[in-house]
């Protein structure tokens, strides 16, 4: 009897569950590898392939012996082991809230970022176009002192109405570059997670963001809402999605940051977890606490950041 | 209205032949009126003089008292008691004493809620309260919605609204929840059935929400007069509810009257158009200058009456003719308010509505109504007639049966309509097949405890486990969390109604859109070919484009409609398990349920001639469900057909009892299942009960389990039944067939056979064989009658009879 009734529960789940897979359609399709497209001269701080750091070779030059370039992502592939093993982080407790920090200067992530970050720095000082026309919005850049700008892009579980994971920030820090990331390791510690940004966002002035307009921060702010918090922005904001649509327009096959890295700053990433696959991988690492698959979502927000960060080089040297 | 006066002026015209066959008077009734304990605010008191209110009624203050002091109620006193001000008032007194306090307002149609909002706005303005009032469905602007969810004091909304919008969403109203002091959930004799337990899962949540932005909102809730209430509300909300039920508002007399349309010929068995009969008596109304309202079944009948009406007033005062419109589902909202105004401001004299208008849309009170054909309940029938009364004025309330078994049963039973209750409201949120779904909403709302899980029903902690087998949800620290995709409340529709709306469109008037019609009517009544009514004006439907969900029509002057003729077909898709039910065969499985409209008659205006058919060339409709059908033995048909009785009828009979009787068993409305006869998939003619929702609810497969328990009450309710010979509580279907079909020009049917159910029923229970009554009809034949003569005189009889003996003896 019981066992009837939950083979018909089954088969109605079965049914809503297509009806959720044609809502998500579109999202898959978006992250799919993007059409190939006119290429682009190097830009300055792209480095040759560095598997360990999970960027490939320049598009198009393949090194020999190699897996295929469309290596796809294979949950459950990466080698086992808890989140200590695997991203070395720690925990951050406080008023009986917890969560995983994982605070590391940039160039011990990837090597490279040693030679971006001065590259950056210069820029900031010396702009090429001093934030006129098209790239002023980033004018702000360069009137203010780097270490009060942040750069952030957050990992979620869906779109909208669901909880966010992982807070990327990216700053300066004691001549360093730095890459602070905030993990609730499961659904509870998010409240947690919010509360310690909120604190740390008190120390600049601005925020940078991929696309942060109409998603990162809205959603930042819907979840401090829901869960009783408050929180205040750095006073000012750059979305570099606005400015990359400007400055780039139809050159490249459209705007993902992904694109611009293969477009723009001439690379491709490997075996990354592809953003459809992010929340998935989330939700298994909640259930079976392996952190194999989900530090590659640590690596792929950190990409994200570093990226941000070249293009803005890119843009304030007048090479975008 | 002065009735006895009009009485007596129509039945003493030429077309008066007895029509009157009952009389019965609602007798009046005072006003009886409270005093609060404590007064109102002065504005309040300024605002509700400002519209003719001094003193509340004794329900008022009751409901008002018992609100203010945060309990729940549910009030049910009659139509145009004065119930929205029961919970108006203590909304409106919070709101000015509390600048902060919100309160949600639930209404089944958006078309009610904005009639509301139209009755709340009378409140605010510059000498009333001040305060931010709207509507928030479907139809509102986006840059409204944000206003509305940071500003609105009171937000008016339908259940499928907050299910789908504003629960999933409910951070963007973290505002709005965290000060929400009322919820308002009227006309809840709507919420039942699949629907009802449907709408009970929205309201867990909505409560989950509220507690999480720590709020506790007090409930309000309001119902047409159904047999268990406070129940019904209890199980709706999930609260203890305070039932107010002591009516203070005054009555005037009623004078209830049932009009049986005349037969045409002696003998004959037809009688006059029930529309026509309908259309005469509000044309004498409208004459008498008597605001009328007539309540029809099917849509195409509120056209036809409208058009009789007319020409009946165009005959006699033409500048009277166009005070009387139609009213009905399909019309264009602009349309619809515009009849809702010129009704509630006296300039349309009758309203010809189907039970659109039977729901709270304020209209003003009228002062007749009639009910052409019984509404299927009731319950129903008793909120048609309630709309008729002004105060203490003299109301008049006719129904009008048309010619059909149901219809004349009551007609000549009217004891059984006045004796009767109201029907129980059923709901049953516990239902798995329904909760699964809002089981994954709320879990994506917000994360589930195991408490509240418990408290969602003895499956639902075995449906979570599910879930997270599924990968659906994870459990962390004793709560499930939602890792599926997508949104889930996206996959729910509370209303199990196809969600398709086909469009009307007038190719002639530069493709103007001029009406809606849901994907199921659309088949049969705007078929190509077909005559769609609108306004009372013919449209000839030229094509009807299945894939764009269009209708194209044009208006074309023709003195005729259409009726499609469908029928419907079950067949068994695969038969999941059988048993030996005693001496029959008992299997459960899927089943098609098959509506094909294949063809349609044209009928002439007036005269209801036939005056020529069509073919449709449509698509079948399917119904992919579950059901059970139950093979008696052969043996069993031919026992009924010895007693000169037709098998076929007995099982139909059984049939509408097995209506009846399962909801109770399986916990649903009537209208969630179907039953039907039919032998396409079984050697023998079977019995089908089949769940009226794609997939399945359970229904039957329940009833499969308890299928001695229900075919014992089946025989106890027919057993039990006082009427001689069959009647709409025992073998006759409750609910008229095909209600979108103008039962006017429809085949007449009867009522099955009462003595040939018991005949079965007996054998397949095993018990003693049972005796029918000598057969009143033979089957298939008519039954001729006898010489009439007087009686013979008792002391003559009896010498007759001995001498007869005597004769006897001596032979
Ligand atoms: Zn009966």
């Amino acid at each position: 009897m019981i066992d009837r009734r939950r083979h018909n529960l089954r088969s109605d789940l079965e049914a809503l569950k297509k009806k959720a897979e044609g809502v998500f359609e579109p999202r898959k399709h978006r992250s799919g590898a993007p059409p190939d497209g006119p290429r682009q001269p190097a830009a300055p701080g792209t480095g040759v392939g560095d598997e360990a750091t999970g960027w490939d070779t320049p598009a198009g030059m393949k090194k020999p012996g190699r897996a295929p370039l469309h290596q796809p992502f294979v949950p459950g592939r990466r080698p086992p082991g808890t989140l200590d093993d695997l991203v070395t982080g720690e925990e951050v407790a406080a008023g009986g809230e917890s969560f995983y920090r994982v605070l590391k200067e940039a160039e011990l992530v990837w090597e490279r970022t040693a030679t971006f970050f001065p590259e950056y720095l210069e820029a900031l000082s010396n702009p090429f176009t001093p934030g006129e026309g098209v790239l002023r919005p980033l004018r702000i850049l360069t009137e203010t002192v780097p270490e009060e700008i942040c750069y952030l892009d957050i990992e979620t579980t869906g779109l909208r109405m669901c909880p966010l994971f992982l807070v990327g920030l990216m700053y300066p820090s004691g001549g360093k570059l730095v890459i602070d990331q905030l993990m609730a390791r499961d659904y509870t510690e998010e409240a947690a997670v919010l509360r310690f940004l909120g604190g740390v966002l008190t120390r600049f002035t601005v925020l940078v963001t991929f696309n942060g307009l109409t998603f990162d921060i809205p959603f930042i702010m819907d979840r401090i809402k829901y869960s009783g918090l408050e929180l205040s922005l750095p006073a000012h904001h750059v979305d570099l999605l606005t400015v990359a649509r400007r400055t780039i327009g139809d050159r490249t096959p459209n705007h993902r940051l992904q694109t611009l890295e293969r477009f723009v700053l001439n690379r491709k990433r490997i075996g990354d977890v592809p953003g459809s696959e992010i929340p998935g991988v989330y939700h298994e690492f909640v259930r079976t606490g392996d952190a194999g698959d989900i530090a590659g979502v640590i690596h792929h927000n950190r990409l994200d950041l570093v990226s941000m960060l070249q293009l803005v080089t890119l843009f304030l040297s007048g090479r975008g | 209205m002065d009735v006895s006066k009009f009485l007596k002026k129509v039945t003493a015209e030429d077309f008066y032949h007895g029509q009157v066959v009952h009389k019965h008077a609602i007798p009046v009734r005072g006003a009886r009126y409270g005093e609060l304990t404590e007064p109102l605010p002065a504005e309040l008191v300024r605002v509700l003089e400002r519209d003719g209110i001094e003193k509340l009624y004794v329900h008022q203050v009751e409901a008002v008292s018992a609100l203010r002091k945060g309990r729940d109620v549910v009030i049910v006193t009659s139509t145009a008691s004065g119930k929205t001000l029961c919970y108006n008032i203590p909304v409106l007194e919070r709101l000015a004493v509390d600048g902060e306090s919100r309160a949600l307002y639930l209404y089944p149609t958006k078309a009610l809620a904005q009639d509301q909002l139209r009755v709340l706005k009378r409140y605010s303005g510059p000498d009333g309260l001040s305060f931010e009032a709207g509507t928030y469905d479907g139809d509102t602007p986006t840059s409204l919605r944000r206003k509305l969810r940071g500003e609105a004091r009171i937000l008016l909304t339908n259940p499928d609204m907050l299910h789908s919008g504003i629960l999933p969403n409910h951070s963007k109203w973290a505002g709005f929840f965290s000060r929400l002091n009322f919820v308002v959930v009227d006309e809840i004799h709507t919420y039942r059935g699949i629907f009802g337990s449907h709408v009970a899962n929205a309201m867990m949540r909505l409560q989950r929400i509220c507690e999480h932005y720590g709020s506790r909102p007090v409930f309000a809730a309001s119902s047409a007069t159904i047999a268990n209430p406070g129940e019904h509300a209890g199980k709706l909300l999930g609260r203890k509810m305070k039932v107010i039920k002591r009516d203070g508002a005054p009555r005037g007399r009623k004078q209830f009257l049932f009009w049986n349309p005349p037969t045409i010929d002696v003998g004959d068995m037809e009688r006059r158009s029930s529309n026509i009969e309908a259309a005469d008596l509000v044309t004498r109304l409208v004459l008498d200058d008597v605001q009328t309202i007539a309540f029809v079944r099917a849509r195409v009948v509120s056209e036809v009456i409208t058009r009789y009406t007319r020409d009946g007033l165009g005959e006699r005062r033409a500048r009277l003719r166009d005070t009387v419109y139609p009213y009905r589902g399909g019309y264009l909202p602009g349309e619809r308010r515009e009849i809702e105004r010129k009704l509630f401001e006296g300039e349309l004299k009758g309203v010809i509505s189907t039970n659109a208008l039977e729901l709270g849309i304020d209209v003003g009170a009228l002062q007749a109504s009639i009910i052409v054909g019984y509404p299927g309940s009731i319950a129903s029938a008793w909120q048609q007639a309630g709309r008729a009364g002004r105060g203490s004025e003299e109301a008049l309330i006719i129904f009008i049966p048309y010619n059909t078994p149901l219809d004349q049963y009551l007609a000549r039973n009217p004891d059984y309509f006045f004796g009767r209750n109201p029907e129980n409201a059923i709901i049953d949120p516990g239902n798995p097949h329904i909760l699964l779904g809002h089981i994954r909403a709320a879990a994506f709302e917000l994360p589930l405890g195991a408490k509240e899980v418990e408290a969602m029903g003895e499956y639902a902690p075995a449906i979570a486990e599910l879930l997270e087998e599924e990968r659906e949800l994870n459990y962390v620290k004793g709560r499930w969390y939602w890792r599926g995709r997508g949104y889930p409340s996206a996959d729910v529709s509370l209303r199990n109604i196809s969600p398709d709306i086909y469009t009307i469109i007038d190719e002639k008037e530069d493709n103007t859109v001029i009406g809606t019609i849901d994907g199921a009517s659309a088949f049969q009544q705007v078929h190509p070919q077909a005559i769609y009514l609108h306004e009372a004006e013919t449209y000839f439907v030229r094509d009807l484009d299945v894939d764009k969900k269009i209708a194209f029509v044009e208006k074309t002057n023709v003195d005729y409609y259409t009726q499609s003729i469908t029928e419907t077909q079950v067949k068994v898709d695969r038969e999941e398990k059988s048993i030996d039910w005693r001496i029959s065969r008992l299997a459960f499985g899927d089943v098609s349920v098959t509506d094909l409209t294949f063809m349609f008659r044209k009928i002439k205006f007036g005269s209801r001639d036939s005056i020529g058919y069509g073919k449709c060339d449509l698509p079948p409709q399917v119904l992919e469900t579950q059901g059970l059908w139950i093979v008696p033995p052969a043996g069993v048909l031919a026992l009924v057909r010895n007693w000169g009785r037709v098998p076929g009828e007995g099982l139909l009979g059984l049939s509408s009892v097995l209506r009846e009787v399962v909801p109770l068993f399986v916990m649903c409305e009537p209208l969630d299942i179907g039953t039907t006869v039919n032998s396409r998939s079984t050697w023998g003619p079977a019995i089908y009960l089949y769940d009226k929702y794609p997939g399945g609810l359970g229904f039957s497969l329940k009833a499969y389990d308890l299928v001695e328990e229900i075919m014992q009450a089946a025989l106890e309710l027919i057993t039990s039944c006082a009427c001689k010979r069959g009647c709409p509580s025992c073998v006759g279907s409750p609910i008229p067939p095909f209600s979108q079909l103008d039962a006017d020009v429809g085949g007449r049917g009867m009522i099955p056979d009462k003595e040939a159910a018991l005949v079965i029923l007996h054998h397949l229970l095993g018990m003693e064989p049972y005796t029918p009554l000598p057969s009143e009809r033979k089957s298939g034949e008519e039954e001729i009658e006898r010489p009439k003569g007087k009686p013979l005189p008792a002391e003559l009889e009896v010498k007759l009879r001995e001498g007869l003996r005597k004769k006897r003896g001596r032979s």
